[in-house]
């Protein structure tokens, strides 16, 4: 059960090139694993009515969110063959450019690391309470909405 | 019995607050009706309710102290 244990997906700020090298490092000694699938979310520096979206500044219902990704994983783990799953998403403040969710499966033959990465990433968007306000170049902002 | 009520995502906008106490009630629907009655603009956004980190879907009755989440569409990742 160990592998299916949530700890805390949230990290303020964004997530660094150097934390997910390491994450990948880390497996090297997982020699039962034949193919990961990495997903990985970053800002975008959208235009709306000619104002620049300059960061977005995430917030969730955090007590909720990790109910609610235990219950995923239990989901993703029981439908997909896989070894292992991280998650993490940013908290705060994530400037354009800048990282803001990381999932991270493996398994023995790619098509589980694979389908099981897009179902969890589709999943987080839509039932995750997680709420990104995007910050326009002048202080102003709008609230993101997912598609 | 304490009730309180917590905003996320764009109602903090209207709720200009991150939470808000309300004297004692029995269940959400009145709950919402007072909560309706400080911040008007809430009826016009769409949003689910958790109560004790459990989402619901009706009136539900509230015991002891709660904490009533307000949630708008998420917006994560």
């Amino acid at each position: 059960m160990s592998e299916h244990t949530t700890n805390n997906i949230f990290i303020p700020g964004p997530i660094t090139a150097g934390f997910i090298a390491d994450s990948i490092q880390k497996h090297s000694k997982k020699t039962t694993i034949g193919g990961h699938s990495i997903f990985l979310g970053q800002v975008r520096a959208d235009t709306v009515n000619d104002k620049n979206i300059v960061a977005i500044d995430y917030t969730a219902n955090e007590d909720l969110a990790l109910e609610i990704m235990r219950e995923l994983r239990e989901a993703i783990f029981a439908k997909y063959a896989l070894t292992c799953m991280h998650v993490y998403h940013s908290l705060g403040l994530v400037n354009t450019g800048e990282l803001c969710l990381f999932v991270f499966t493996s398994s023995r033959h790619r098509k589980a690391a694979i389908d099981g990465c897009e179902e969890t990433v589709e999943k987080i968007k839509t039932t995750l309470p997680v709420w990104g306000r995007e910050l326009f170049e002048d202080d102003t902002h709008q609230w993101k909405v997912n598609i | 019995m304490k009730v309180t009520i917590e905003f996320f995502g764009q109602l903090t906008d209207i709720s200009k607050t991150k939470t808000f106490d309300i004297a004692a009630v029995t269940d959400t629907d009145t709950a919402m009706k007072k909560l309706y009655e400080k911040f008007p603009s809430l009826q016009f956004i769409k949003f689910i309710i958790a109560v004790n980190n459990t989402i619901i879907h009706k009136n539900t009755e509230l015991n002891g102290d709660t904490l009533i989440a307000l949630m708008p569409p998420y917006s994560g990742g």
